[in-house]
């Protein structure tokens, strides 16, 4: 079964970055543009990972993690929390609520890809 | 009596003569007489007891039986004449025989043979009758009457006579001494006389008035004497003892004329320590201690040669050299010729009170020199003393024309009075006046009605209270300004603090809002150059074009942030280049909105300008005047979704807060249809580094840097930016700009 994949992020570019990563594993993919469609999203189709933008409009990637995390249907999505912040405090809450991972932005495509796979192999 | 018979001796003298005469003469007659009677008498007792033995033998014989014989003889006996009464008893007591009959009978129980001569009249014989034992008894009484009547005959004759005598001899008594009596008389009223005065009342009761004047002269005379000779007696003893107590207290030395001691008591060899060897005709040199001076000892010499008493206080000194002092008095003894034959000298040791009075003389200097307030007080009189110092500053007073009074507290009086009643000290009764301070105590003397009063000057310590007191108050007001100060510069600092936290913290969050704005096209621009370097052949062209025109652009919003922060750099640090130059701020404007048609044309927020003139000319640097509009077209971009922004330029009706004047305001506005800022957030977003909210902030992006760096720019040129908003209808900021005067530059370049 192919796994699935929620993109949360707001800059088109990097989404697009995103969204070029996942096509080139294989993944099934669908992209969300703000905290709140995101968390609607992952709801609905509770993918197997969620790569989250930590700055986001209506709803940052902090709570929507911890509302994810907080429910058990979604609890077990992988988040992979994903910023541009240089500051501990944003790491501290978004281990605090509950994200798997935390990948400082400027990220380099093909060590994310590598990364991604490897977490797809342990889930499986 | 006396009245009738004077106690005269020339009365009674004669009297009593006369008298004895008499009574001699009497007892010569009475005593011839008598011796007539007794014979006569001595004759009739030896008839009575014949008669009466008689009649006791015939008794005897006739064994008292034969009554009528008996009886027969006593008749016969009887017819004497001189008996009157004959009784015979029997042994038991039976009266046989009674001659007259008319006799009374008598007891006979325990009689005795007797004869009872009854001088007048009779001689009464009891006569026992006695054969072979007493058988009766008899009773004879014989009349005596004719012997009395001789005596008679005799007084009869003899008192006439004597009666003469006397008369005559007391007449020649009399005659015979009135002469010597006379005398002695005017003698003993002489002697009397002399001690009249004394008022002696001497009561012999003598009988001659000459007599008992004489023996009370005598008497007072001698009672005089004794007196006299007890007061003698008693003067020597009393001299005596004086000499002796005098002795026993007093140093005695006696000198002759040259001054040589002839005679020392004991106790003047106890208080020199010389033998009465070693002082005898010595000199009293000996003792002299060199205290006084030659003047003094002739003023001694000087006096008692003159035969006056001496009298002073001397120094003497011991043989073992040490010191005592004596009061002497010095006494010439001089005869009647008003020689000196010694010198008497007395003296006492007065060591002890010497020291007394060095000690009691400091003593009193004390309130004498004492250079505080002393003075003495009672109820009745006041102020009784006040030592020098207090006199001083009293005539002080008087002379500043004050009262001397008011040196003492108000209520003087009712303290003396106070003191007095309850015996208790008082004391810190505080005084000013004429620039000294006193603080008064008072003390009352026990058992005397008087209070002291001590006055202490205080002046210098109360100026030294108010120094400290009034630095004290300095230091407190210090210390208060300190607080103020210390509170003020707390509260400055807090503030400070304050504005260094939150610049700290606004710095942080720049920080940090530059590391993420930088990395977020960092990431774009190495992400792609990634991917197209890793699969650049399987990568389609069109895609390639798309990949390198994002890497373009985020490298464009690199550099833009980059330079934005060198710029605020440049301008904290004063070392931007402002590149002055005449520019028509229409065209400036009109060339940064059209920069961002396509930016709000892709975002579908409208775009327009609005102003009426064409050529606003300002002396501006044309880069730093764009940046500052395309910041706020920015701006508005940002924070705008749908509606549409309009700048506007106007050079009349400028709305300014400050009236800058100076050639009038050129003013640059750009309002948006965007979600507005709190009215209480309006100023806080010119600040550096500040940004209302991170959060939304990163939602719209930029490095929040704009408006600040336009603040610099335009405050640069005295200029001003502030805005007007309404949260959810819309924003509009304004920049005022003051026109150049080119009036003053034309003056500027002709002066």
């Amino acid at each position: 079964m192919t796994p699935t994949l929620l993109i949360g992020e707001d800059e088109p570019h990097l989404e697009e970055i995103l969204c070029y990563v996942a096509k080139k594993l294989g993944l099934k993919y669908s992209v969300a543009r703000d905290g709140e469609a995101v968390l609607e999203k992952a709801r609905e189709l509770v993918p197997d990972l969620l790569l989250l933008d930590l700055y986001m409009p209506k709803m940052n990637g902090i709570d929507v993690c911890r509302a994810l995390k907080s429910d058990p249907e979604t609890s077990n999505i992988y988040i992979i929390m994903v910023t541009a912040s240089a500051k501990k405090v944003d790491e501290d809450d978004a281990r605090l609520a509950g994200t798997n991972e935390f990948i400082t932005k400027p990220f380099s495509p093909t060590q994310l890809q590598k990364r991604l796979n490897e977490i797809i192999s342990e889930i499986k | 009596m006396q009245k009738i018979f004077p106690d005269t001796l020339g009365f009674r003298l004669p009297l009593m003569v006369s008298l004895v005469l008499a009574s001699l003469i009497a007892i010569y007659g009475y005593h011839g007489t008598n011796e007539e009677t007794d014979r006569a008498l001595t004759r009739a007792k030896n008839q009575a007891q014949t008669l009466a033995d008689n009649i006791a033998t015939a008794s005897q014989l006739l064994m008292l039986d034969d009554i009528s014989k008996l009886k027969e003889f006593i008749a016969s006996n009887t017819a004497h004449p001189d008996i009157s009464e004959i009784q015979i008893y029997n042994v038991k007591g039976k009266l046989l025989v009674n001659s007259p009959s008319t006799a009374i009978k008598q007891d006979i129980t325990g009689k005795s043979r007797s004869v009872i001569v009854n001088k007048k009249n009779n001689i009464v014989i009891w006569e026992p009758v006695k054969r072979k034992g007493l058988i009766g008894w008899i009773k004879l009484d014989y009349n005596i009457g004719k012997l009395t009547g001789v005596n008679d005959a005799f007084w009869k004759l003899d008192v006439f006579d004597s009666f003469i005598i006397i008369f005559v001899v007391a007449l020649a008594c009399m005659v015979a001494l009135r002469k010597p009596l006379n005398a002695i008389q005017t003698i003993t009223e002489f002697i009397s006389s002399m001690d009249k005065h004394k008022g002696m009342k001497v009561s012999l009761d003598f009988k001659y008035a000459e007599l008992r004047e004489l023996s009370n002269a005598l008497k007072q005379m001698s009672e005089r004497l004794y007196t006299q000779d007890k007061t003698i007696k008693s003067t020597m003893f009393e001299l005596e003892m004086q000499t002796y107590a005098l002795d026993q207290h007093c140093i005695v030395t006696i000198s002759n004329i040259d001054g040589e001691i002839v005679y020392s008591n004991d106790k003047f060899c106890d208080i020199s320590g010389y033998t009465q060897e070693e002082l005898m005709d010595n000199d009293h040199k000996l003792v002299n201690s060199g205290y006084h001076s030659k003047e003094f000892f002739k003023d001694m010499w000087e006096t008692i040669r003159k035969g006056r008493v001496w009298r002073g206080e001397i120094r003497n000194r011991r043989k073992n050299g040490s010191f005592y002092w004596v009061d002497t008095t010095i006494v010439p003894v001089v005869d009647k010729a008003g020689n000196i034959l010694r010198y008497v000298s007395i003296r006492t040791d007065i060591s002890n009170r010497k020291t007394y009075e060095d000690q009691l003389s400091r003593l009193a200097e004390f309130p004498e020199k004492s250079p505080n307030l002393i003075v003495s007080a009672d109820i009745e009189r006041g102020l009784i003393y006040t030592n020098p110092a207090m006199k001083r500053y009293m005539n002080e007073l008087t002379n500043m024309g004050e009262f001397p009074d008011r040196l003492l507290p108000e209520n003087f009086k009712e303290i003396v009075s106070e003191c007095i009643n309850d015996k208790k000290v008082r004391s810190n009764y505080e005084v000013t006046i004429a620039g000294h301070s006193w603080s008064w105590s008072f003390s009352p003397l026990a058992e005397q009605d008087i209070v002291h009063g001590f006055g202490t000057d205080i002046t210098d310590r109360q100026n030294f209270e108010r120094e400290l007191r009034k630095k004290n108050d300095d230091l407190e007001i210090l210390r208060d300004n300190l607080e103020v100060n210390v509170k003020e510069r707390t509260f400055e600092l807090e503030k400070v603090n304050n504005d260094l936290i939150r610049a700290d913290r606004a710095k942080y969050e720049f920080l940090a809002t530059v590391s993420h704005e930088l990395r977020t096209p960092l990431t774009s621009i190495k992400s792609f150059s990634e991917i197209l370097k890793d699969d650049l052949e399987t990568i389609e062209l069109e895609t390639q074009r798309k990949y390198l025109s994002i890497i373009d652009k985020e490298s464009d919003r690199l550099e833009r942030l980059i330079s934005d922060i060198l710029d605020l750099q440049k301008m904290d640090e004063s070392e931007a280049i402002w590149r002055d130059k005449d520019i028509n701020a229409i065209d400036e404007v009109q060339s940064a909105v059209e920069s961002f048609y396509g930016a709000y044309k892709d975002k579908g927020v409208g775009l327009r300008t609005q102003w009426d003139v064409n050529e606003v000319i300002i002396k501006i640097d044309p880069d730093k005047f764009k940046q500052v509009i395309i910041n706020l077209l920015s701006n508005a971009l940002k924070f705008t979704n749908e509606g549409e922004v309009v700048v506007g330029v106007n050079v009349e009706n400028v709305v300014d807060i400050v009236d800058r004047g100076d050639g009038g305001n050129i003013q640059v506005w750009v309002k948006d249809t965007g979600i507005g800022i709190q009215q209480d957030s309006t100023n806080k977003i010119f600040e550096r580094f500040i940004q209302l909210d991170s959060t939304s902030t990163r939602k719209y992006g930029g490095s929040g840097l704009g408006l600040s760096i336009s603040k610099d720019i335009i405050e640069h040129y005295n200029g001003s930016i502030f805005v007007k908003s309404e949260p959810g209808r819309g924003t509009t900021f304004f920049v005022n700009l003051p026109q150049h005067d080119y009036e003053a530059d034309k003056r500027r370049e002709a002066g």
